[in-house]
């Protein structure tokens, strides 16, 4: 008897693992999703990996390394179960890298419908990156091969963590975020985009990653703002670049000024921004701090780098240059109504009385009206390997 | 008395009591009335929540006899039995609320698929051998799981660090203040106001004169626990997230991702309520099996053990419809049933132990 329980015991420890165990062979893992909306309907691109292609150090075979199934429904639930009528095996989820809305389903119908979905399901994870594709379908971004990166969602994934890292003009936006900022009563969210460049047919091909030079590329290179859940406008790169210098979003970047009838091009090594709310005779300011360290990086113009005057007026023209991209991109904002920044959360903590009383009603108006004022404070520090520049030695 | 408590181990049954089910909710509840201040809702808790500590055991201590004679020494065979009528209901009414909700917990979160039925049954019956095998087995394991708790806890604090943005804590104490008082009703009711149960271990306790201190330190340091998780959890995942998820806490856990490596391990979190919410099953069961003994005056305590074990179960799975009434339940009937016990069980005690003290 007691030997009998006891094998029932270690059965049981042993064992309780394989209770709804799903082998690797029997599963499917997606890597991206696109939604799009087709016909009144969403249309839902799934991107799969091939297994065999991707681990697989022996024998490669001619097959894609992922393959992307579709799937059409009236929720983001119906579509994701009416997928299982075309893929041959269940779908894993939890390793999504990135969720790509079509432009038209983002202009036109809004996202918010597709989002309780992901929010609710237990296999989603919320680490994914969220991005548009821009004047273009979801499904047909999703659908280039690309070359270096075998899986595309992964493409795009780390295409945009490293552009945000090291250009500063378009921002990796997390599920978290997004929806954070969708419910919130004054943000407005945004995304970065993904651009199809090239033709989408030879982009589909096997080929595009056998050439030197691909017939298709995806490129991440602005973001779109918001106004709800709606997007409404894609700023250009000097708006996207000048809304991460306001949020501080800017971690490592080039920026040019011209000086003396030729350009000085700056590295941004170090940057720092934030901003704050103060109500003065009937009047809403938002104050923007930044504070940034640059390197010098490549001069092509006659300066003496000697001389500390000069060295203090070239700060003060790229403090000059990057607070005009700033204010270039609340310009555009107000015109779109979108509170982009969060100026309405920062108000509210702000001045939080008065925002109980007057603004949070019509915030908006206080929006539109606000007066944003800029000190951006920058700090030369050095110049490369050499100091002054040869440019007109050269020249000569 | 056959069962021995030392101090160090009631004050740990009392920390394990009050965390139980509540750190999972407690966020949740706390920030959908005072938003931001939400966790100033846990602070005025937590004092109040000293204060009725302080008040549990005078009620009881320094008396003769097992909980039950003391109570009819207090106020009357007949009061003592309808009192205890209404701690079990009570008690029974919390065991199955929390069978319930970790059963719903890890079958949504942890172990998806598994139905929670199945969870029901494993929690209730390791309980049932846990009780079964007294007082003191569980006294001895609440030591050894506390440090499990305790590190899990710190790990959850330490790892979700670089991730908090005090902001999302701003503006402090600005904007609805009342709220933020008014939340820490709910908070109290599902942590310090239903540990009143707890009196009955009180004689069980070899040195009664550290019975207080005991309930004050297990409950401080609940309190701490307690504010720390819902402030990161504000502090992580912003004040409205935290108000819409079920479990945000668990949601919180998910936020850790340190260098890519200490990363998808929300399993902590599961850890630290799987331990708490066991240790308050079992010590409420354990009551809830000394009480029925008394009130049908049988002689072997263990008698009414296995068919309350089986009571509970087919209570957790029929009495709670879905778990969207989790929420409602929390704010409406549970939070008038524990009030109104404390309340009844503090008067009736308090008042006639004056009176005797006056005469």
């Amino acid at each position: 008897m007691k030997r009998l329980l006891g094998c029932i015991l270690i059965g049981l420890t042993l064992l309780a693992g394989c209770y709804s165990a799903v082998e690797l062979n029997d599963m499917m893992i997606a890597t991206g999703i696109g939604v799009d909306w087709v016909d009144n309907q969403f249309e839902l691109t799934l991107q799969v990996l091939n297994p065999g292609e991707i681990a697989g150090g022996e024998e490669k075979t001619s097959r894609t390394p992922v393959t992307n199934y579709h799937a059409k429904g009236d929720t983001m639930f119906e579509a994701m179960r009416r997928l299982t009528t075309t893929t041959p095996r269940k779908i894993f989820v939890g390793h999504i890298q990135v969720l790509i809305f079509g432009e038209k389903l983002a202009r036109e119908k809004g996202v918010a419908e597709t989002l309780d979905f992901i929010i609710r399901d237990h296999e989603f994870r919320s680490d994914f990156i969220i991005a548009v594709a821009k004047e273009n379908k979801a499904k047909n971004v999703l659908s280039i091969l690309t070359p270096m990166e075998q899986i595309s969602a992964q493409k795009i994934q780390s295409n945009l963590e490293a552009s945000e890292d090291f250009w500063g003009a378009t921002r990796s936006v997390k599920l978290n975020e997004f929806v954070q900022s969708l419910v919130s009563q004054t943000k407005d969210p945004i995304l970065s985009n993904v651009k199809l460049e090239g033709n989408l047919e030879e982009g589909r091909q096997q080929d595009n990653v056998e050439k030197l030079d691909p017939a298709a590329i995806l490129q991440v290179d602005k973001v779109g703002i918001f106004n709800g859940d709606r997007l409404v406008k894609w700023f250009d790169e000097e708006e996207s670049k000048g809304f991460n210098y306001l949020t501080g979003h800017v971690h490592n970047t080039v920026e040019t000024i011209e000086y003396n009838g030729g350009t000085i091009t700056f590295e941004i090594v170090d940057y720092d921004a934030n901003f704050n709310s103060r109500y003065n005779d009937d009047e809403l300011i938002i104050d923007v701090e930044a504070e940034t360290i640059v390197n010098i990086g490549d001069v092509e113009t006659e300066v003496s780098l000697d001389d500390q005057a000069v060295l203090k007026e070239i700060e003060d023209k790229l403090a000059e240059r990057i607070e005009d991209l700033m204010s270039k991109c609340v310009e555009e904002a107000k015109i779109y109504q979108a509170d982009i920044f969060g100026f309405g959360i920062q108000t509210r903590r702000d001045l939080p009385h008065l925002y109980e009383e007057r603004f949070k009603e019509e915030w908006y108006e206080y929006f539109l009206t606000c007066d944003v004022q800029y000190d951006v404070d920058v700090m030369i520090r050095h110049g490369g390997m050499i100091t002054d520049s040869l440019y007109d030695q050269m020249k000569d | 008395m056959k069962s021995k408590l030392s101090p160090h181990q009631l004050s740990l049954l009392v920390f394990m009591n009050i965390l139980g089910t509540a750190i999972v909710f407690i966020p949740t509840i706390a920030t959908t009335y005072g938003k931001e201040n939400g966790w100033v809702s846990v602070v005025v808790a937590v004092l109040v929540g000293l204060i009725l500590l302080m008040l549990y055991p005078s009620l009881i201590m320094n008396g003769k006899g097992n909980f039950f004679d003391r109570i009819e020494y207090q106020i009357g065979s007949i009061g003592a039995k309808a009192l205890i009528v209404l701690l079990v209901l009570f008690g029974f009414f919390m065991t199955i609320g929390n069978i319930w909700s970790l059963s719903q917990f890890i079958s949504v979160q942890i172990l998806m698929g598994t139905p929670p039925e199945v969870i029901a049954y494993t929690i209730t019956f390791v309980s049932l051998y846990a009780i079964r095998s007294g007082l003191e087995v569980i006294a001895r394991s609440v030591e050894v799981f506390f440090l499990f708790t305790m590190m899990s806890l710190l790990l959850l604090a330490i790892f979700v660090w670089p991730e908090t943005s005090f902001d999302h804590l701003l503006p402090i104490m600005q904007l609805n203040q009342t709220n933020a008082f008014v939340g820490a009703i709910p908070v109290l009711a599902i942590t310090y106001v239903e540990v009143v149960i707890l009196i009955a271990l009180i004689p069980h306790v070899n040195d009664e004169t550290k019975v207080r201190k005991s309930f004050l330190i297990g409950g401080a340091l609940a309190g701490i626990c307690m504010i720390v998780v819902t402030v990161a959890t504000i502090a992580v995942i912003g004040v409205e997230a935290t108000t819409h998820y079920t479990y945000s806490i668990y949601r919180l856990g998910q936020n850790i991702q340190i260098a890519e490596f200490f990363d998808r391990i929300e399993g902590i979190v599961a850890f630290i309520w799987f331990f708490t919410i066991f240790f308050k099953i079992s010590t409420t069961f354990y009551i809830l099996m000394i009480s029925t003994q008394y009130l049908f005056k049988v002689n072997h305590q263990k008698v009414f053990s296995a068919p309350l074990a089986l009571l509970l179960i087919a209570a957790s799975k029929s009495s709670l419809p879905n778990i969207f009434y989790d929420f409602e339940l929390m704010r409406s009937t549970y939070l008038t049933l524990s009030y109104l016990v404390m309340i009844i069980v503090v008067l009736s005690i308090g008042l006639s132990r004056l009176k005797r003290s006056n005469y």
